[in-house]
């Protein structure tokens, strides 16, 4: 049936009914201490709402039809693949936040995502090569986050008990402190491992792979140290208690 | 070989950084240095109570050197901020910008308010003028009233929020002179202020903080205070009494104050409290509150507590006879 | 003359400018990532002003705000992300240009612009203030809604080829708006109410977690599903010509002074902002592009025009806040009223008082403006030759990242409430489901956003003034200014229909 009506028009007519027996149920309310009355109340403008959209929609129902040139372009399998592994791990992304905590989820869909889109499809044999190069990241970056954490704490805690001088104990030192000792240790990894990596001729399942594992740690490192250090964000800690 | 080698290093490496930092953040310590304590103002900013906990928010940084972050979260009075405090954690890191505002919201069920809240401090008393545009031709209070009652629902009655404390004023306001005036909320301090000026509606109750902005736009009519104004420019304006209705009573003023979740730690209310007091009686926020004409009374903890009970008792009868008393214990 | 003088003496030192430099690259920053407002930094520059003296603390805060405005358009041209509100209308045509390889022109083009509005609009605030003031109180309830409607009705009219879809969506955007709790009665309107009641929820959708999801998240699954037919690689960008040729600037005259009206006069009325201010110009822009007998390129196709009117406009907004907030002491926006709140804590009362009293200061205020403006320009000029170096990464490195930083953006708009950024973050992705599904099938989503954005105001105006009259209806039809917005939007309705008859 979607071959020539769309399926967004008949969403709308559904969910403008649904919408107005909603509206129905709910009664209108009144303003707080309206004796003398005055107060349009609270359904109004909703009812007016659910009845246009419903005619509005029942009249694109029929009228908006697809042309020639406008048919949905069929998904090829690779596509179809990397859409539904996108669309399941943003859901299990918004879901295991609060539980596993911003660093190792946002570390880990970053670096699936990236190596899968780079294979451009998602297959068996690569399965292998995921599961390690999720694991060596996430160990990458905790082991800078941890590093970044203690200087942070130490300068913190040591700027206002007096152990350090106290503009050590400034926010902006002690981010701009972070950043420097997250680049020092990355950068040499990166360096490294990149020559390695081209030495060995893994094969390029194993150079996508290396290429996700630094992009996924220098995203997640960096959004932490903007988004929490700078701008004083709460993200999530989860398991990564410390 | 090479590359499970550099696993094995990687992951020696990660488990003594947990370690370290485990080790290193072992005494908790209240408030830690990297938390933001974040303050819910249940009103829009720029008005009078959004500009007062601004203000303190500074100086409590100042005397503190841990974050105060103000957020703005308006809706239903002030039910809606104050049920974020109190879905919140009871940890000390979120307090509410509470005060009359929270009571009145109380009352009238809109939020279990403050039956789920503890005191940490009471901050200012700021008293409600009438006030009116200068071109409108009402000069006295008894004049307004007098002309309300000859033709009721015609002449506009703003007040900054139903839920707040101007909203119950302006109830008990209208019940005391037969519901003759159209009561209409606005959306806090701001909205009311600009509505009055640009004469969409005939009369306001304000703070006087805010009166004393506009001084020269707006004609006050009376304070709905026992005493009149200790401020030397408004000192000239009536109270309820002298303008001729000595027997009226009415809750003419807010007071603010600072609630946190009940349950939160005693070592957190009095480091909140004590950081309070500091801020309070900088020079800074005392300089503040003279400007704008607040009122101090502070008091913390359990003394605010059994000030707090004179509030409440002033409310109940207002909102019972309104029919706006909804609370259910 | 006198006061001006002072008031550059006020402002004429070394760690103003200083200052003020470090305010201006920090708001860009911030106005680049997704979910960070004007307003959080402002905030957080807060304490440091309040250790300095007045007018350089001011002058600080200041910067932050302009340079967070036009950082916003960043994002928002390159990635299609918005930075924040005031950067939707600028999606349509930047993301098109930068598709076209034309990123580092559209981004030069936001820069002037960005500059002119701020410019333009500190003009009329030097020059009007107290007038303008004025003027933004004949908006009460009554006009006010008028006002939301002729937003609504314009971008439903001019958004995609047919009229019923952009109402469908602007309905759609309104109905979502109404979500949460009943302003006035405290009532909850949600489905599941009672099992709901303490969620996030029931303070209803968040504005810019729906943003990012309708139109960042949309765009990543829209961008997978066409992956492999369109590996057309955005050719190596250009980054010469980066400014607009002047002579296109003078082409664009009209469109620039129309722009800057509305941005300056919407920025003035208190409790209408930034994103309504972009539509308007954008609409407005369009029109003149109809009239321009084919010499300016048409809005919509990926135009420099597209870029330049919302730009100008949501900068002009910066200026146009400021007016009533120093001649009246009521904020424009939000982030002009932590503004007024950092003036209050130095015992400086806005008004009429202010400019009677101490017009030094407000001279200082007005030149620490004019310097924002200058080092915003300054520092957005040397970044515009990096920032579209992102696009030369390789999209299916790009891709994650544009949807790990819309998730991140929408939960950063809580701050500190983790349980609520969590639930902005589920909004996000809903609304970018929901956005794929609109595109895939050529619905418009902009209607959807002003329906979001103005139904709260449309609603709350709407009983207000009906309450105000007594129960009246008929009171939007007794004043001026409202029967000037009802014709305005009857026109924008019937206008296109006839045109299109017309020319069958």
């Amino acid at each position: 049936m979607f071959k020539k009506h769309k399926p967004v028009p008949l969403a709308f007519m559904i969910m403008s009914l649904l919408y107005f027996f909603y509206v129905v149920s709910l009664g209108s309310s009144k303003m707080i201490g309206d004796e003398l009355g005055g107060d349009p109340g609270g359904m109004v403008l909703p009812l007016f709402l659910s009845i246009f959209m419903f005619l509005a929609s029942t009249y694109l129902m029929i009228t908006d039809t697809r042309t020639s040139e406008e048919k949905v372009e069929k998904f090829g399998p690779d596509e179809r693949r990397l859409f539904a592994l996108t669309f399941l791990m943003a859901i299990t992304y918004v879901l295991a936040m609060r539980m596993i905590g911003f660093v190792l989820s946002t570390v880990i869909l970053s670096f699936s995502l990236t190596f899968f889109y780079l294979r451009g499809t998602v297959r068996k044999r690569d399965l292998k090569a995921w599961a390690l190069g999720s694991l060596i990241s996430t160990a990458l970056l905790l082991a800078l986050y941890s590093l970044a954490r203690v200087l942070t704490r130490f300068l913190l805690i040591g700027g206002r008990t007096g152990s350090v001088p106290p503009w050590m104990g400034t926010n902006g030192f002690v981010i701009g402190a972070s950043l420097l000792l997250v680049s020092i240790l990355y950068l040499p990894v990166a360096i490294l491992g990149w020559k390695k990596v081209k030495t060995l001729s893994l094969g390029s399942s194993a150079r996508d792979a290396f290429v996700s594992l630094l992009v996924s740690v220098a995203t997640t490192e960096l959004l932490y140290l903007f988004f929490r250090q700078l701008f004083l964000v709460e993200l999530v800690r989860g398991l990564v208690a410390w | 070989m090479k590359k499970k080698s550099i696993v094995v290093i990687l992951l020696v490496l990660l488990a003594g950084m947990t370690f370290l930092a485990a080790a290193g953040s072992k005494e908790a310590i209240y408030p830690d240095p990297e938390k933001n304590i974040t303050i819910v103002v249940p009103h829009s900013p720029g008005g009078s109570t959004d500009l007062i906990f601004r203000t303190l928010a500074e100086e409590m940084k100042r005397v503190s050197g841990v974050n105060f972050i103000v957020t703005n979260i308006t809706g239903a009075g002030s039910a809606t901020g104050t049920n974020e405090v109190i879905n919140g954690k009871a940890d000390g890191y979120m307090f509410l910008g509470a005060g009359t505002h929270t009571t009145a919201a109380t009352m009238q069920g809109l939020t279990k308010g403050y039956l789920e809240l503890d005191h940490v401090a009471a901050l200012n008393w700021d008293p409600f003028i009438i006030a009116v545009r200068t071109d409108k031709p009402w000069t006295t209070l008894k004049e307004l009233i007098e002309d309300a009652k000859s033709r009721p629902g015609k002449i506009t009655l703003g007040n900054a929020g139903m839920g707040g404390a101007t909203g119950v004023a302006s109830v008990g306001l209208n019940l005391a002179f037969g519901k003759s005036f159209n009561v209409t909320p606005f959306n806090g301090g701001a909205d009311l202020i600009s509505s009055v000026l640009g004469g969409h509606c005939d009369v306001g109750i304000f703070s006087q903080s805010e009166v004393i902005a506009n001084k020269e736009s707006f004609r006050p009519l009376a304070i709905l205070a026992d005493e009149r104004s200790s401020l030397a420019s408004l000192d000239s304006v009536p109270n309820l009494s002298d303008a001729g209705y000595p027997d009226i009573t009415i809750p003419g003023g807010s007071f603010r104050s600072i609630m946190v979740k009940k349950g939160t730690g005693e070592a957190e209310k009095k480091w909140l409290a004590e950081t309070a007091d500091k801020a309070f009686h900088s020079e800074n926020f005392q300089k503040f509150m003279k400007n704008s004409g607040l009122i101090p009374v502070f008091s913390t903890l359990e003394d605010f507590a059994a000030y707090d009970a004179t509030i409440v008792a002033d409310y109940e009868p207002i909102l019972k006879e309104a029919g706006l008393y909804k609370l259910t214990k | 003359m006198e006061f001006f003088l002072e008031g550059l003496a006020q402002v004429a030192n070394i760690s103003t400018i200083l200052w003020m430099m470090t305010g201006s690259i920090l708001g860009i920053i911030l106005g680049a990532l997704p979910g960070l407002s004007a307003t959080m930094g402002i905030a957080l520059m807060m304490p440091i002003s309040f250790q300095l003296p007045t007018a350089t603390g001011i002058g600080l805060l200041l910067a932050v705000y302009c340079g967070a405005v036009s950082g916003a358009s960043i994002p928002a041209i390159l990635l299609g992300i918005p930075g924040n509100p005031n950067a939707i209308a600028t999606i349509e045509d930047g993301l098109l240009m930068t598709q076209n390889g034309k990123a580092g022109q559209a981004l030069g083009g936001a820069i002037v612009a960005s500059f002119i509005g701020g410019i333009g609009s500190l003009i009329f605030l030097v020059l009007f203030a107290p007038l303008i003031a004025r003027l933004t109180l004949a908006f009460g309830p009554a006009e006010k809604t008028t006002l939301a409607l002729v937003g609504l009705v314009i971008i439903a009219s001019v958004s995609g080829s047919n009229i019923w879809k952009g109402l469908l969506m602007g309905a759609f955007g309104m109905a979502l708006a109404f979500l949460g709790t009943d302003p006035f009665s405290g009532q909850l309107r949600i489905p599941f109410a009672n099992q709901l009641a303490t969620t996030p929820l029931s303070k209803g959708l968040d504005l810019t977690s729906t943003l990012i999801g309708l139109f960042g998240i949309s765009q990543v699954f829209i961008e997978l599903r066409k992956r492999k037919e369109e590996t057309k690689k955005i050719e190596h960008v250009k980054i010469e010509n980066i400014f607009p040729p002047f002579k296109k600037l003078l082409q664009m005259w009209k469109i620039i002074l129309s722009s800057l009206g509305i941005g300056t006069v919407v920025g003035a009325i208190p409790g209408t902002g930034a994103s309504i201010a972009v539509f308007m110009a954008y609409n407005s822009a369009k029109n003149i592009v109809a009239n321009s007998n084919g010499k300016l390129e048409a809005l919509g196709t990926g135009a420099l025009e597209g870029v330049i009117a919302p730009e100008v406009a949501n900068n002009a907004v910066t200026g146009g806040a400021l007016i009533p907030a120093l001649a009246l002491g009521i904020p424009g926006d939000a982030a002009t009223a932590v503004l007024i709140g950092a003036l209050m804590i130095k015992g400086v009362t806005p008004g009429f008082h202010l400019f009677a009293t101490n017009m030094p200061l407000v001279y200082a205020i007005f030149i620490t403006m004019f310097l924002a403006n200058v080092f915003m320009f300054l520092f957005q000029l040397m970044g515009v030759r990096l920032y579209p170096k992102i696009l030369n990464v390789p999209q299916q490195i790009l891709l994650p990242l544009i949807l790990i930083l819309s998730f991140i953006g929408a939960y950063a708009i809580a701050g500190q409430a983790t349980s609520v950024g969590i639930y902005n973050m589920g909004i996000a992705l809903g609304m970018g489901i929901i956005g794929y599904a609109l595109k895939r099938d050529n619905y418009p989503i902009a209607p959807i956003v002003l329906g979001l954005i103005l139904g709260g105001m449309f609603e709350e105006n709407f009983r207000r003034a009906v309450k105000l009259a007594g129960g009246d209806y008929l009171v939007f039809f007794t004043k001026p200014i409202c029967l000037f917005f009802m014709a305005l939007s009857v026109l924008s309705v019937v206008l296109p229909m006839y045109a299109k008859k017309r020319k069958r």
